[in-house]
């Protein structure tokens, strides 16, 4: 075949064709990304939109030099105050911020954490905001849980708002446990119910190693 | 050594890719008549599972995320995989053709199934839920996708076997055909969450 | 104008791709434990399929015959990752309900079934129509399926709570679903079969009385 063959060829026709609708789509798409990027500040202004749904918090995060820097919803790598997953108990600290309020002087710290002991070894992994006295070095009082995602808990579904209220009620020394706890043994759910139990005491043991709580 | 027994557990029965994810259903329903066909199909699926996740997780790695471009991960996967089948497809062809004729009829079927796309997809998640703590590496992501087609293999023989007995029973016009299929689908699901 | 209503009635009831056809089974299997996230993916399928209906047709002089497949197969990738871009930007909850089913719109039968059946041989307006019928008949499948799923596993309709009594397989994707689809399945087919008969006995029947008018 002829150089000037090929040319006129129908492979080459199919090439060109194949090769323009991989440039349009591409550049389109590049164009469409330039809209439409969403950066992770933004999926964490949303998580912590999710659990404050009433007022406005500030999220704190640290910088490079593990100062305290505010996060906005355009920061491309926001930083928390663990960088890499630590154990914590029966619990996972993915990550961890302090958020503080324009019209109040709470200090809360909101931790999310992934525990363990759930049904067929699975976990949960919740959201909990923390009350916490940074003057006295001393956890308040826990503000709100709140369940993120899960692996295997098919009974996830009766976990009522309820039950996480419970858990801002009040602040046992000993940690939450499900033992003997009539709501949670009623419904069925108590395997979901100990690996939530797992993730705000993980989540509380956290922040007093923190904050360094005197025993 | 426990991440291994991890994802075999959970690839081959716990998270299995038809009973508890419904990925590649196309397959598990249309071509699941006969076992030996269903072996055939089941065996195709799991070599072009492994091989296409052995290709696009680095790829995905170490050229698309260090560039920046991962927001083109399906249009790269997808045409990553539709080569890899015409390519595998041709080269059993020359090599074996008796291979060729018993399981390389599936091959242009697999591009468009839902199992391939979705394990290349899931390798790159998150995928903390089955491996804990360890790190996510090549590795790990070529097992998953290896034992993934194994479960799925493992279904599509086990469906395929009640679907011959099926035939020799009478069902009612309405239920007969794919309805009755799914029953029993959804039996199979059942028998599967005791993992 | 006959033509069109023909399209649609086929997209619709008479070649439905969710209960006569069964055509993009993992999707469905996969999402109709809640009805907000079915009638989400319905939703989804609905733009892509019309658009790349659309774009497919009017590119069916330009693509040669031999890399159709490819073309249409990165025509449909782009569309998908658009409607991901714009679910993730700005209905982030319904993104994240979706999960990796998103994704896998692109492998999605129905869409590249209509562009080889269909799309490749028709003209625009025509595709467009096949695209919206085809899509709503997939959209109103999975909600009516969603609904019943949703009912029975969480007790709940469109996410509102309305019993305490649940059946835990209804509440994950398999077992539940499969039985419900399979239903779903068979009790269409019996109400189309039904349908039919009785248009084909009244047809008879109207024939046979102008045969006798006829004769008569």
């Amino acid at each position: 075949m002829t150089v000037k063959g090929f040319f006129k060829s129908n492979a080459f026709k199919c090439i060109i064709t194949l090769l323009c609708v991989l440039l349009v789509s591409g550049v389109l798409l590049t164009i469409a990304y330039g809209f439409m990027e969403v950066s992770n500040g933004e999926r964490l202004q949303r998580a912590v939109k999710k659990v404050y749904t009433t007022s406005s918090p500030i999220v704190h995060g640290l910088d490079e030099d593990g100062n305290d820097v505010i996060i906005s919803s355009d920061d491309k790598n926001p930083k928390g105050l663990v960088s890499e997953s630590v154990t914590s108990g029966n619990a996972v600290i993915i990550s961890a911020y302090k958020i503080t309020f324009e019209n109040s002087d709470d200090v809360h710290y909101l931790v999310q954490s992934r525990g363990k002991g759930g049904y067929s070894g699975g976990t949960v992994t919740c959201w909990v905001a923390i009350k916490v006295d940074l003057e006295n070095k001393k956890v308040l009082k826990i503000e709100k849980v709140q369940i993120g995602e899960n692996t295997n808990q098919s009974f996830i579904g009766k976990i009522t708002e309820k039950m996480l209220n419970d858990f801002t009620e009040d602040l046992p020394e000993e940690g939450f446990t499900t033992k003997g706890d009539d709501a949670t043994v009623s419904t069925g759910a108590t395997y979901s119910s100990n690996a939530i139990c797992n993730s705000v005491n993980g989540a509380v043991d956290w922040v007093r190693k923190t904050i360094g709580e005197a025993e | 050594m426990a991440v291994l027994i991890a994802i075999i557990l959970s690839a081959v029965l716990t998270n299995n890719f038809i009973t508890k994810q419904t990925y590649g259903i196309c397959p598990f329903l249309g071509v699941s008549k006969k076992t030996s066909s269903a072996l055939g199909m089941g065996v195709a699926v799991t070599v072009v599972m492994a091989i296409a996740t052995a290709v696009t997780y680095p790829i995905y790695t170490f050229v698309m995320v260090p560039l920046n471009i991962d927001f083109l991960e399906i249009i790269f996967f997808i045409f990553i995989i539709a080569s890899l089948v015409q390519m595998l497809e041709k080269i059993i062809q020359k090599l074996s053709p008796s291979l060729y004729n018993s399981m390389g009829i599936y091959l242009p079927l697999i591009t468009t199934n839902c199992a391939v796309l979705g394990v290349t997809e899931l390798v790159i998640g998150d995928m903390s839920h089955i491996i804990g703590d360890a790190a996510m590496n090549m590795g790990w992501a070529v097992l998953y996708a290896l034992f993934a087609g194994i479960g799925f293999t493992l279904v599509m023989v086990i469906m395929s076997g009640i679907r011959e007995k099926i035939n020799y029973y009478k069902t009612p016009k309405a239920l007969s055909g794919f309805p009755i299929a799914m029953i029993t689908a959804s039996f199979i699901c059942m028998a599967f969450l005791v993992f | 104008m006959n033509k069109y209503k023909k399209i649609t009635l086929d997209g619709l009831i008479f070649q439905n791709p969710t209960f006569m056809l069964v055509l993009g089974t993992c999707p469905t299997l996969g999402l109709i434990t809640s009805a907000t996230s079915a009638a989400g993916m319905g939703i989804c399928v609905l733009v892509v399929l019309t658009l790349s209906n659309i774009i497919i047709s009017a590119l069916r002089k330009v693509i040669p015959n031999s890399v159709r497949v490819p073309c249409y197969i990165v025509v449909i990738a782009t569309l998908v990752t658009l409607v991901r871009m714009v679910l993730d930007k700005f209905v982030p909850d319904l993104y994240e309900s979706l999960g990796g089913f998103l994704a896998l719109i692109v492998v999605n039968c129905i869409i590249l079934g209509r562009a080889e059946a269909f799309a490749n041989k028709h003209t625009v307006g025509e595709a467009a129509v096949d695209g919206l019928a085809n899509g709503l008949g997939f959209t109103v499948a999975l909600t009516l399926m969603g609904i019943v799923c949703e009912f029975l596993g969480s007790g709940s309709l469109f996410g509102l709570h309305i019993m305490d009594f649940t059946i835990g397989i209804f509440a994950m994707p398999g077992a539940g679903t499969f039985l419900v689809y399979g239903l779903f399945i068979a009790l269409f087919v019996y109400i189309i079969d039904n349908f039919e008969r009785s248009r084909r006995v009244k047809a008879n029947k109207l024939s046979r009385e102008n045969l006798l008018k006829e004769e008569a």
